[in-house]
């Protein structure tokens, strides 16, 4: 399977979706990210029972915290597949990438750059 | 366990506007419990506060230390070398906590972050129940404990 998906997006590997920390997420975008998603199992069929569900809650948390702060909350996403589905996994890279970039880049960048 | 509430954030960062380099203090003990004020809830109020003043053009700096009770003096003295650098201190601790950290530090505004609801016990993560009002005059064995 020869697939492509977008460059830009650095994968960061956790042993579980249910790892992920609201900081995690939050800090990437401080640090000047233009978006995080996380891309944890199909509901309902996470070897550690609720690890994708916990995360989906932190996600819509970070969501609601960047919207607090003035930022987009679309800047964080979750999505879910099995690990089975390699075009599903480009195909959501490409949907994230297009996300972000009608978003525009973050405008906290700068500040890292300084 | 004392139950407490975050302040919205805008009122937060209100109360923040004329410093720029402030100690936001977190206390380990009931509001770590109910998810209000531990070490976690330091840190992503330290990071919304640092977006949002960046995003202001007018960035702040925080700090960020948790200690186990603000109600207890001897958890307090860990911050006495630290106080200094800062121009504020912002508490997340309840009540007693803030007031206890002001009075060992007079000479230092003490903001508070979080807002003190109720004495109460845990039902469920994230679901708080009232349960006594510190009324000093206990009349529970006379009530079947209602």
């Amino acid at each position: 399977m020869r697939l492509d998906y977008p460059t830009n997006i650095k994968i960061i590997r956790v042993p579980c979706t249910g790892k992920i920390d609201v900081m995690h997420l939050l800090r990437a975008i401080q640090k000047g990210a233009d978006g995080v998603y996380a891309v944890g199992c199909l509901e309902g069929n996470c070897h550690y029972n609720e690890g994708n569900l916990r995360a989906r809650e932190r996600v819509e948390h970070v969501r609601n915290l960047l919207e607090e702060v003035g930022l987009e909350g679309d800047r964080a996403r979750m999505y879910n597949l099995s690990s089975g589905e390699g075009p599903t996994f480009a195909a959501y890279a490409k949907e994230m990438t297009e996300n972000i970039q009608a978003l525009g880049p973050n405008p906290l960048k700068k500040w890292e750059k300084a | 366990m004392i139950v407490a509430e975050r302040k919205p954030f805008e009122e937060i960062k209100d109360l923040l506007k004329g410093y720029k380099k402030v100690l936001n203090v977190g206390c380990g003990t009931c509001v770590a419990v109910c998810l209000t004020g531990g070490e976690k809830e330091v840190d992503v109020l330290n990071a919304e506060l640092d977006m949002a003043r960046k995003l202001d053009e007018n960035p702040i700096e925080m700090g960020a230390f948790t200690i186990e009770r603000q109600c207890d003096r001897e958890y307090l003295e860990a911050l006495d070398d630290m106080v200094d650098d800062y121009e504020a201190i912002l508490s997340m601790a309840c009540g007693a906590g803030i007031q206890f950290l002001a009075e060992r530090f007079p000479n230092k505004p003490v903001l508070p972050a979080v807002d003190t609801t109720f004495i109460g016990v845990n039902q469920d993560v994230g679901w708080y129940e009232e349960r006594c009002r510190s009324c000093s005059s206990c009349v529970l064995g006379w009530t079947g404990g209602i």
